[in-house]
């Protein structure tokens, strides 16, 4: 069950943006509509820390940490 | 610890702050203390009462040990409780933000490193 704010509640040009997403994908991913919901208070700080953590990556390959966060949604029955 | 470690764990930070503390329809107490007792079911201590109210204490605590688990009937729940939408999406972050931290203190811990610079 999604919330409807998360379906309805985000601001115009986010709406336009993921009615492009829409069509192509044939729904939104819950992520990106929890990520854009709010973006202040989650979705900003969230990026930041998965850039840093994911794409700035010094002792590992980017290919690894996918690697190793592939493994953990796995272990969390999470499709993302 | 090296410097980019501290950027990754100050930005983590301001996530928290956000999250638990940050402008919201859900008191910024309500939300910290979901997020303690979150916490607590990954630190395998037991959940306490932590002040959380009773009618969220199960939603929580399956965030905290089996998200995959949230279902329809979950979120109806606390919807026929009272709580907004916007309520229960900043619960729910509490609630996945503590439990997440407690998985970050435990892989720092396992680096030999800890939370302070």
């Amino acid at each position: 069950m999604r919330l409807r704010i998360l379906e309805h509640g985000h601001r115009p040009w986010q709406r336009a943006l993921l009615g492009l997403i829409r069509p192509l994908v044939g729904f939104v991913p819950g992520p990106a509509l929890v990520m854009s919901y709010r973006g202040a208070l989650f979705g900003k700080h969230f990026t930041a820390c998965m850039q840093e953590g994911l794409c700035r990556g010094r002792y590992w390959s980017r290919g690894e940490l996918e690697l190793f966060a592939a493994f953990v949604s796995h272990k969390s029955s999470c499709t993302f | 610890m090296t410097k980019r470690s501290n950027t990754f764990l100050e930005r983590v930070d301001r996530l928290r702050d956000s999250v638990l503390r940050g402008p919201g329809r859900a008191a910024p107490e309500l939300r910290q203390a979901v997020a303690r007792r979150s916490a607590r079911h990954g630190a395998a201590e037991g959940a306490t009462s932590d002040g959380v109210p009773p009618e969220l204490e199960a939603f929580v605590d399956t965030v905290a040990r089996c998200a995959y688990r949230i279902t329809d009937a979950h979120v109806a729940g606390l919807l026929a409780a009272g709580y907004s939408e916007d309520e229960v999406f900043e619960i729910t972050l509490a609630a996945a933000l503590g439990a997440g931290d407690v998985r970050l203190e435990r892989g720092l811990a396992a680096l030999g490193r800890d939370r302070e610079p």
